[in-house]
């Protein structure tokens, strides 16, 4: 077990004013299986503030995928507790607070663009002409208004994935848990689409909370930057991004940048 | 095939300049039209010679029996033409078969040698077969789907189903309900069903674990989840269990009419043309099976078009 016990909580900068969306309360995680215990997670404990971004970084294994699916409620922790806006993570999922983005697109084979986006809000018995309405605003969000009437197979990876997010905001979800959503693009489809996201995220003021092998992107997309190591997966350090906003591409260029990608490099590799 | 192709190399591909309506035809019939005459006239050659070969052998173990000289007498190529032209032949020529098929066909409906009022028969007792077929084998897959237990308990009856030779089983249905078109329906279904309900099943699981974590997140329920994910993702699977189980449903009402002794239905023109060794028209009522066969082949692949689209687009 570590010997630091950090309180992310406490380091954030603006816990008078925003409240907190996501609060971690000694979060562990074990999976149990033909007799052999894994410890995914222990002694996790984060705040989320409302309209943050935050990024989970570290090496595979660290347990940052079902941290994530924890939050979501995909899956219950095996001790401690997760509120959402007060409530449970389970009554926060019923009441449709999260948008999920995966690394595959997850799109169904059989609907068009269009369809696909609406796919949430046909269930959630959103009238068809509010259903049309919000999907034609989110596909302009994302650039893909023209491309409404095809199917999944005729778009590229960095179009697909990008259905996917407007499926995820379709309804309007409080929280948006993206777990690396970008992972299989190129580097140049992921710089663009990292662009598009903060623009997103600055126009719809969501919570976010990302999921990233990649440490630029981690910089240059969160708020807070929680750095995790394996066996057993915890929290080592939380660091902030202190780069201002609205950050464009030539932030990419600036210094401060590259300092701060090096300050979440050596914390990870020392840890 | 095309599953990766993107939208910006269509594009592309779409604004190549076209070769002219020459170029376009000209690879039209080298890519299309060549191969599928090539085969087609392979096929009749190989008929061809196969009809002359047991036509010859029988022509000339008769001819011992008759009148060998005169057989003798004649040369290779005239034993040969002979062969192809007689008209009690073991094996009947394409032309011959294709002959007495069309002739058929072009009879009036009410004639006794007509074959539309068999083929009518037929066609309902495989329709109705394979509807029933295909009735019951989604509720299976359904019910195999939705619990383990069920799949444990029930697979194995539907596996050794199977396996029970049909010209056993036929007769056991018949002594139990009786002759006529409710065994046919029965035999045919029974035939249809299995290939349906395994393909179904393989569809109904085919959805990956996080498409149900995304209709989780929706927190959606399972009518939902049900309606919206697993069937449509079932749907090519389906079709495929459907062409396989269509033609299996045809053979069924052919075979449950052979052995129904009715008098009615292709099988049982099938088992009087062979009784009484009338070769042409056995294989003329054979092509009548065949082409039934493709009909209802086809009906399945449109159905599939209409159904499938997003999938039949992305193959072609």
């Amino acid at each position: 077990m570590s010997a630091v016990s950090p309180n992310p909580g406490a380091s954030m900068p603006e816990t008078s004013v925003a409240k907190t969306a996501i609060h971690i309360d000694n979060i562990r995680m074990v999976y149990q299986t033909r007799g052999e215990r894994l410890v995914a997670l222990t002694d996790i404990n984060l705040d989320i503030a409302e309209g943050e971004f935050v990024s989970l970084i570290g090496p595979s294994g660290c347990g940052k995928s079902t941290l994530l699916r924890l939050i979501g409620d995909l899956l219950p922790p095996s001790a401690g507790a997760i509120e959402v806006h007060g409530k449970p993570a389970e009554r926060a999922r019923r009441d449709r607070d999260y948008g999920m983005v995966f690394q595959s697109p997850v799109l169904y084979d059989w609907r068009t663009v269009e369809k696909n986006v609406q796919l949430p809000l046909e269930i959630m018995k959103i009238s068809r002409g509010e259903r049309s309405a919000r999907c034609r605003e989110l596909l302009a969000l994302v650039g893909l208004q023209e491309f409404a009437g095809r199917y999944p197979w005729q778009l590229s990876g960095g179009m697909q994935q990008r259905v996917s997010i407007a499926r995820a905001l379709s309804f309007r979800p409080s929280i948006l848990l993206m777990d690396e959503p970008f992972g299989a693009l190129d580097e140049m489809t992921r710089e663009r689409l990292n662009m598009e996201l903060l623009n997103i995220w600055s126009q719809t003021g969501t919570t976010v909370v990302f999921v990233t092998h990649s440490i630029p992107e981690a910089v240059f997309l969160s708020d807070r930057i929680v750095i995790m190591t394996p066996r057993p997966g915890r929290i080592e350090h939380v660091v902030e991004v202190e780069l201002p906003r609205p950050r464009g591409p030539e932030i990419r260029e600036d210094e401060s940048f590259f300092h701060c990608i090096a300050d979440v490099r050596s914390r990870l590799y020392e840890s | 095939m095309a599953g990766a192709v993107t939208y910006d190399e269509i594009s592309e591909f779409n604004v190549a300049p076209s070769r002219g309506i020459q170029g376009t035809l000209s690879r039209w019939i080298v890519n299309r039209v060549l191969p599928v005459a090539t085969i087609f006239i392979f096929l009749i050659v190989v008929w061809y010679g196969a009809a002359a070969y047991f036509n010859w052998h029988f022509l000339n173990v008769q001819s011992q029996d008759v009148n060998p000289q005169a057989w003798h007498r004649l040369s290779l190529a005239q034993q040969i033409q002979r062969s192809l032209s007689t008209s009690t032949p073991t094996l009947p020529t394409p032309v011959q078969a294709l002959g007495d098929f069309l002739g058929r066909v072009e009879q009036s409906p009410t004639s006794d040698t007509a074959i539309w009022s068999d083929l009518l028969w037929t066609v309902r007792a495989a329709v109705l077969g394979f509807l029933l077929g295909t009735l019951i084998g989604v509720i299976l897959a359904v019910l195999f789907m939705s619990s383990r237990i069920l799949t444990q308990s029930l697979m194995p009856y539907v596996v050794a189903s199977q396996t029970i030779p049909i010209v056993a089983l036929v007769p056991a249905i018949m002594i139990t309900l009786g002759l006529g078109l409710r065994s046919e329906v029965l035999i045919s279904a029974y035939l249809a069903f299995f290939s349906i309900t395994i393909s179904t099943y393989k569809g109904l699981q085919s959805v990956q674990p996080i498409a149900f974590d995304l209709m989780r997140s929706y927190a959606a329920n399972p009518w939902h989840v049900f309606f919206k994910l697993r069937l449509p993702a079932s749907l090519p699977f389906l079709f495929t269990g459907l062409k396989i189980g269509v033609t299996a449903s045809l053979i069924g009402a052919i075979i449950a009419e052979m052995g129904s002794g009715s008098s009615r239905g292709l099988g049982q023109v099938l088992v009087a043309e062979s009784t009484y060794s009338q070769n042409i028209q056995l294989w003329s009522t054979m092509i009548a099976a065949a082409s039934l066969g493709l009909a209802l082949y086809g009906a399945v692949v449109i159905a599939e078009r209409l159904f499938v689209r997003w999938n039949v687009e992305s193959e072609s």
